[in-house]
């Protein structure tokens, strides 16, 4: 991703100050900035260096006022982990109580389901909003929603593969539709990516690490095909809902929030994007981007209402009737 | 920057805005058309009732009408109208609740699906019956149990701008 004539020909981070750290880390497959190291990792003379990179980054590498033991990053960093839990949280009680009133059966996949789409879909945004903002302080959420979304998916499987009512037994449960076998792809695909997502897997495996974590764009296209075949053009339960079925329509959330994701990681773009922020015309990007933006966000707005919804009615023991 | 990379950037730079303008036209419309759509939801709503509402009334009259034959002379074919009238009903019922109503009707199609639970519970017993006459014995708590589900129904309807159901109907 290093190539000549990319953004990183604009970015200050290039400088090789910031890469010669003894805790030097590697971006992920999707990070257009590989040269910076992760947060995480930096100590205190890199950090002079690295505060004059954003304002908003050294803002965010200040203590906090409050609790001062705490840089404001690692406060923000902690709440903003925490919505990962919330598909587990919600499923919780369906576990526990062993499939009350069928409730696993019912809604399972569209509390972990869901979970599993929003915490991928919120990983692949990082890259794109490091490109937007030109901060990295939240680089680190990505690993991390990376990280659960292939958990959730692994606990979306199994639970699957015991509860769901369709015919074949286990196998049928896994992969006895179209939509069940890319579904169970993915979480084959996402193993690898999973277990190496780690920096000690990232030293081990050098240049390979990449080219595993690139499988990423494999699971990106299996979700859409996924969820493409699970509601087509029709939202899948049929005549239910709020009078908003486009709304609700799986297929359509995916695309209006890929779309931006896809179009901000093209090199033209994010070349533009740099320029202008280069040349202090920033307000241009987001006047450009605001209808996508808001787009993305409508549509994010709505999984979330189905993972909040359907997951209260799993916590209820209040299932949906279908 | 250097002479050339300055160049180039124009060219460059077109292509990067266009990249993100042209889609951002797209989403544009995209939001202008939610705007009306989102408005129509309440209409959306009233089709989702009415087209539950519809076939389970047609099959719910010739029933009934059904059962008002039978339980003078046919306690059998008595018992079996009142069963496809329970299960008219539960059918009924179960894809009601899928539906999100507006805050004005919601509570009115939980005291409905309630009272139709009450009623579906009586026509049960009522289909325990081992005589016409036992069987008729219920029907002044069937007049009862209707009229909870109609007053449900009226409100319901009223809420969602639609005429009133004749008799036990939704």
């Amino acid at each position: 991703m290093s190539q000549k004539g990319t953004i990183q020909g604009h970015y200050p981070y290039q400088d090789p100050s910031y890469a010669a750290g003894p805790y030097q880390d590697v971006g992920y497959a999707d990070d257009d900035y590989q040269e910076a190291f992760y947060p995480e990792y930096e100590d205190q003379g890199q950090l002079e260096l690295k505060t004059k990179r954003s304002s908003v980054d050294a803002w965010m590498a200040q203590p906090s006022t409050t609790l001062p033991r705490f840089k404001r990053r690692t406060i923000a960093l902690f709440f903003l982990r925490l919505p990962a839990f919330l598909p587990w949280f919600f499923i919780m009680r369906g576990w526990y109580s062993l499939n009350a009133k069928d409730v696993l059966t019912l809604a399972e996949a569209d509390v972990l389901g869901t979970g599993g789409e929003f915490t991928f879909l919120i990983a692949v945004s990082i890259t794109p909003l490091i490109t937007l903002t030109g901060s990295r302080w939240f680089a680190p959420l990505r690993r991390w929603y990376g990280i659960f979304f292939a958990l959730i998916g692994i606990s979306d499987a199994t639970t699957a593969a015991i509860t769901t009512s369709f015919d074949g037994g286990v196998f049928g449960r896994l992969a006895g539709h179209t939509f069940l076998v890319t579904g169970f792809l993915i979480v084959l695909i996402a193993g690898p990516v999973l277990l190496t997502a780690n920096t000690p897997a990232q030293r081990r495996l050098g240049t390979y690490w990449k080219k595993i974590q690139k499988l990423t764009y494999i699971v990106w296209g299996m979700i859409v095909l996924h969820l493409a075949l699970l509601d087509g053009f029709h939202p899948f339960d049929g005549p239910q809902g709020d009078g908003d079925p486009v709304f609700h329509q799986r297929f359509y959330q995916i695309v209006a929030i890929s779309v931006p994701l896809v179009i901000l990681r093209l090199p033209p773009v994010r070349r533009w994007i740099t320029d202008k922020r280069a040349a202090g015309q920033q307000w241009k990007v987001w006047c450009t981007i605001a209808p996508m933006a808001a787009l993305y966000l409508l549509a994010f707005a709505f999984i979330m209402n189905e993972e909040i919804f359907t997951g209260l009615q799993v916590m209820t023991l209040n299932p949906p009737a279908n | 920057m250097n002479e050339e990379t300055g160049a180039q950037a124009p060219a460059r730079n077109i292509s990067g805005f266009l990249l993100i303008a042209v889609p951002s036209v797209v989403a544009m419309v995209l939001l202008i058309l939610a705007v009306p759509y989102y408005a129509g939801a309440s209409a959306r709503i009233t089709s989702l009732y009415t087209n539950l509402a519809d076939p389970a009334d047609h099959a719910l009259t010739a029933e009934v009408d059904g059962y008002a034959l039978d339980e003078h002379h046919n306690l059998a074919a008595a018992k079996l109208d009142l069963s496809k009238v329970v299960k008219t009903q539960a059918s009924f019922d179960n894809q009601l609740g899928e539906i999100t109503f507006p805050p004005a009707p919601d509570p009115h199609v939980d005291l409905l699906i309630a009272a139709d639970q009450k009623r579906i519970k009586l026509f049960k017993l009522q289909m325990q019956a081992t005589t016409l006459r036992k069987l008729r014995a219920f029907d002044a708590r069937d007049e009862a149990a209707n009229a909870a589900v109609e007053e449900q129904v009226r409100i319901i309807r009223q809420d969602l701008g639609l005429p009133a159901a004749s008799g036990a109907l939704y």
